[in-house]
């Protein structure tokens, strides 16, 4: 990537000037060289909007994942010494709900929940999408046929039904089975995406000289073609994230998600919704947090992008 | 030249391949790249195998490697120190290639991975066939082939990212990827093709070294006639997917004995000459593999076919010393110093020359 802003670290004529042996005179550049890593980082953080996003998201992820414990207020408990339906407050940010729960408590829970789903699905559709695109992307013919036959039927079956279908089951045991099941329906974009680049790395050379050394196609997988698609996995990974917290807000708001007395953002909004005219805390603040956490994944999905396309020049590293 | 021929007295051949033929099923047809090779390997020499494009060299040395894809129907016989190779299991493979036999690859700039730091992908090649071997030795090493192949700064260096060395640099990396688990025997397969002139000659000289270091046997396959002089031992010149001719390289340079040879070494510019020869060119091109006419192969180009050359294609045979080979009918008419002009037609003419430039010759 981006050759240029790499130190010439070794120009082509020292050689010649050194020899085949011999350290000689030090003719190398004072600039320093900058590993993949590094500049990949540099790229990021200059596109402003994903490098605010990430401090956004990892304070919303911090506060969903502490915050519940450090709150004054248990989200479960009923308090009978609140305000029924009372708005905003110093004392209840959010307000409170008819029986009496505080809603920056319940917020805090959700967002928890949501968070905690989110993570799983991208780590069980990333593992299968990697796999299976690169399994087929790799031994093509029969087996490539057979597995993007595969993903052709799931995504022509909507999503949300299939999601809808299995959750009913799977939500009585929990959001753990919830987040499996999410993550083993969208998987489908990662494993077309993985197949793509396998499908034209699988002929470089480079592994034809792997294979010469003895690799294995295991070996030749895992440690010589997938390091080379770590950016699109990566980029494929986020997006997925934001596709899985908006579908579990779905499901849960079609009440065939997360089941009380656990609750997630989506079961909030859903709570809030009949409310939105007269008591709209109850659903704006819940829905609030869904946007916040969506926008800056996506966001942060487009910085990443932009960072590891080698021909993007509007972010110079 | 290192003394093969006083190994070769006592010691086993260490490769032999017979009647190695190589067939891809195509749309248009069954295409013979390879059709019929015969040598052995003696332990420490260097054999180099020469042709143009479409010869089958590369082909049949990736036959030695199992290296060819599944639509490639490969028979004969490739005995590894006396053990068949052909049809073996694939895991068995695996394990031959890199400890027993490995390659060298005609394109630095994309045998490395770019992903992967060039003396973790040295260490990686290692620890494939070592299992039980920890990183830090793996990557100590890496380093030390590194220097072995010349690179300064290996301990530095050996972090480096493949697109931060030049071509010459890489290539010695390759090298150093390919020696590092020791082989017996090492396919360079145009080696030299992708590099300037003067680094050619620097990677020549390392591959000598290495292999002198090592002990390992050389398939030196290219077409390019001044490499293969430096530094092979033994020559095989392969036409239309047959060894042509076979000999020392000495013999094979001083007095060929198949008309391709002769025409190839006529087509090439001598310093020793005076200047004013011209080069003799082979006319037309090679035939297609796929319909090979029963004859000769060569025939269509060969000046001195005649009608026998139409009808019997011609075996390898003994010239006058018996280690000598070639596969022509009337090989006898050039024994002795027969030089290409004589027998090849000088196709350009002086008067098509700017004046002023034929003047000078």
């Amino acid at each position: 990537m981006s050759q240029s802003s790499t130190s010439v670290t070794t120009p082509e004529d020292a050689e010649a000037v050194r020899g085949p042996t011999g350290p000689g005179p030090e003719r190398e550049f004072t600039v320093a060289a900058r590993s993949q890593r590094s500049m990949v980082a540099r790229r990021f953080i200059r596109h402003r909007l994903a490098a605010a996003s990430l401090v956004v998201l990892v304070f919303v992820i911090l506060l969903s994942l502490v915050g519940g414990r450090l709150w004054k207020y248990d989200y479960s408990r009923t308090y009978s010494d609140f305000p029924i339906n009372g708005g905003p407050s110093l004392d209840h940010p959010l307000g409170t709900d008819s029986v009496g729960h505080d809603l920056f408590a319940q917020v805090l829970r959700g967002a928890q929940k949501s968070v905690q789903i989110m993570l799983l699905v991208a780590i069980v559709s990333t593992t299968i999408g990697i796999v299976i695109g690169a399994v087929a992307g790799y031994y093509r013919g029969f087996i490539d046929a057979i597995l993007m036959r595969l993903i052709d039927l799931i995504l022509t079956i909507p999503l949300l039904v299939i999601a809808a279908v299995l959750s009913v089951r799977a939500s009585k045991s929990g959001s753990f089975a919830l987040a499996l099941v999410l993550g083993a329906l969208v998987w489908t974009t990662l494993a077309r995406i993985v197949r793509a680049e396998v499908l034209s790395l699988r002929e470089k050379e480079f592994v034809e000289a792997a294979r010469a050394l003895g690799a294995s196609d295991r070996r030749i997988i895992f440690k010589h073609l997938l390091p080379n698609v770590t950016g699109s996995i990566i980029v494929s990974s986020t997006l997925t994230m934001a596709t899985a917290i908006l579908l579990e807000t779905a499901l849960s708001f079609l009440g065939l998600g997360i089941k009380s007395p656990e609750t997630s953002l989506g079961k909030l909004v859903s709570d809030g919704a009949t409310a939105a005219q007269t008591r709209p805390w109850l659903f704006y603040g819940p829905g609030f947090f869904i946007i916040v956490i969506v926008l800056c994944v996506n966001f942060i999905g487009d910085g990443l992008r932009d960072a590891f396309d080698p021909k993007q020049t509007r972010v110079r590293a | 030249m290192s003394n093969w021929r006083a190994a070769s007295a006592n010691a086993e051949a260490i490769l032999e391949v017979e009647n190695l033929t190589v067939d891809f099923d195509t749309e248009d047809g069954v295409v013979h790249a390879v059709r019929g090779v015969t040598y052995s390997l003696m332990p420490g020499e260097v054999l180099g195998i020469v042709g143009e494009s479409g010869s089958g060299k590369s082909v049949s040395s990736m036959a030695l490697m199992g290296l060819l894809p599944r639509s490639a129907r490969v028979r004969g016989s490739i005995r590894y120190r006396g053990s068949e190779l052909i049809g073996i299991h694939r895991r068995d493979l695996e394990a031959m290639r890199g400890t027993k036999i490995a390659m060298i690859f005609q394109d630095p700039m994309t045998s490395l991975n770019p992903v992967h730091r060039i003396g973790n992908q040295i260490a990686e090649a290692l620890r494939i066939h070592h299992d039980d071997m920890s990183r830090q030795a793996a990557r100590d090493r890496a380093i030390e082939m590194l220097q072995l192949v010349g690179i300064p700064n290996a301990a530095e260096r050996a972090r480096s990212y493949p697109h931060e060395f030049s071509g010459g640099m890489r290539q010695r990396a390759m090298i150093a990827m390919t020696m590092v688990n020791d082989p017996d025997i090492v396919i360079a397969d145009e080696p030299t093709t992708a590099l300037d002139v003067t680094v050619q000659a620097q990677i020549l000289e390392i591959l000598q070294r290495v292999k002198e270091e090592f002990n390992s046997s050389v398939i030196l396959i290219t077409h390019d006639l001044g490499v293969v002089a430096g530094m092979a031992d033994r020559v095989m010149v392969m036409y239309a997917g047959k060894p042509v001719e076979f000999g020392t390289v000495d013999q094979i340079y001083e007095n060929p004995r198949m008309p391709y040879t002769l025409g190839l070494l006529g087509s090439l510019p001598r310093l020793d000459s005076d200047g004013t020869e011209r080069l003799t060119p082979i006319r037309g091109a090679p035939p297609s593999l796929i319909a090979l006419p029963p004859g000769c192969p060569f025939q269509p180009r060969c000046p001195l076919a005649q009608p026998l050359c139409n009808d019997v294609e011609p075996e390898l045979m003994a010239t006058d010393d018996s280690n000598h080979t070639a596969a022509c009918h009337y090989s006898s008419e050039l024994e002795g110093d027969v030089e290409a002009v004589e027998i090849f037609e000088v196709t350009t003419d002086d008067s098509e020359l700017i004046p002023e430039l034929a003047d000078d010759l």
